[in-house]
């Protein structure tokens, strides 16, 4: 992992990584179907920060006791990482639908262009330039998909997905964590679309 | 037709990130042995400047005594709100990895003897604290904000600073890193 200094702060990539990557797949997605991303994606991204930030709180209770401010300079971690993807899965396969019925048709789109934009933008950060060009072709190409048929069918998520995870495994880049947290997201949105087509059916 | 092409590419990419992932640990002596000849030519890290200083407990602390471990170098001081704050998770950092080859030292910045003793029992802080009672260190360092720290090899190479708190996955995930 490459760090870099931000005022008084060192930072790991990661974090500037997920947000561009979350600005960058909404605009794609502007600009390859002319429509706008509903606030579903932002509600579930500020929910997802807002777990992950503060289960610091629910991990470390006593320390946050002994120091309240504890809460602002750390982070759930792992751990949080988890609750927030519990929480989003959660939100996205019971509420979302509701609220935001588009949901259906852009989350899986949108989850193509956020993971492949996340890739690029995490392998450029840590000067992999030969990797993040390979990411950057993946996404024109999960790009030029979605301008053409406008929404993806759940199998050719399903085979992005996995193009993904092979890329990443041929860069020797692919974690347990990675892997686990794709394919939760790819059921997710599996879930999400299913049920919505139930409905559709009916 | 289509939709069973589909399917077979699917099962086919499972396949080769199967087949990828399982066959790393096969050559995994491979690489080691590869990434330590590339290790051999590639020229060292910046050398983290040597010090010595007396710690709270009175004995004299060198770096270059601690070669061929991994050191956490933690610059603090009492009254800064984030190093209060990363200490516990320092303390349990120390105790999980003091018998894994790391030690931790934190250089603590112009407190008195009494305030330090205090805050130390206060924390059940049990690991080395150097005095740097003049600042010294800490210019050499370049430590313009605290909490700072610096990861180092055993050869003493510096692999990384950090500014700002840290908790203990984030020591956990740069100590096992190098």
């Amino acid at each position: 992992m490459t760090y870099f200094q931000l005022f008084n702060l060192t930072v790991p990539v990661i974090w500037p990584a997920v947000i561009i990557a979350s600005f960058v797949a909404t605009l794609l997605y502007k600009f390859a179907t002319a429509e706008k991303v509903a606030d579903w994606f932002w509600d579930t991204f500020f929910s997802y920060i807002f777990t992950w930030k503060f289960s610091y709180i629910l991990f470390h209770f006593n320390n946050v006791l002994h120091m309240p401010l504890s809460a602002i300079y750390f982070n759930g971690g792992l751990k949080g990482h988890w609750l927030a993807v519990f929480i989003i899965a959660l939100y996205i396969t019971l509420f979302v639908q509701k609220k935001y019925p588009q949901t259906t048709i852009q989350i899986g789109p949108v989850l193509m262009l956020y993971i492949a934009s996340f890739e690029a933008l995490f392998q450029l950060f840590n000067r992999e330039f030969f990797y993040a060009l390979t990411q950057s072709g993946f996404l024109i190409a999960i790009f030029i998909l979605i301008r053409k048929y406008k929404q993806l069918h759940t199998k050719t998520l399903v085979l992005l997905i996995a193009i993904e995870l092979m890329i990443l495994s041929l860069q020797h880049t692919l974690s347990l964590t990675k892997l686990l947290t794709y394919s939760v997201f790819t059921v997710v949105v599996l879930i999400a679309t299913r049920k919505e087509e139930f409905y559709v059916k009916k | 037709m289509l939709k069973n092409s589909v399917s077979i590419a699917i099962i086919i990419i499972a396949v080769v990130i199967i087949f990828f992932n399982f066959s790393d640990k096969e050559e995994k002596p491979q690489i080691e042995a590869v990434t330590t000849t590339e290790e051999a030519e590639t020229p060292a890290r910046a050398q983290a400047p040597d010090f010595s200083l007396e710690t709270l407990d009175g004995t004299q602390l060198a770096l270059s005594d601690l070669k061929g471990q991994k050191v956490l170098l933690n610059f603090w001081a009492t009254w800064c709100a984030p190093c209060k704050a990363e200490m516990p998770h320092m303390q349990s950092f120390y105790e999980k990895y003091k018998d894994k080859n790391v030690t931790v030292i934190a250089v603590n910045l112009q407190d008195s003897r009494d305030k330090l003793a205090s805050f130390v029992e206060e924390y059940g802080l049990t690991f080395p604290i150097s005095l740097d009672t003049t600042g010294e260190i800490g210019s050499q360092y370049k430590v313009f904000t605290i909490p700072t720290s610096y990861f180092i090899d055993e050869q003493g190479g510096i692999v990384q600073k950090i500014v700002g708190p840290m908790d203990e996955e984030f020591m956990e995930g740069l100590i096992t890193s190098y």
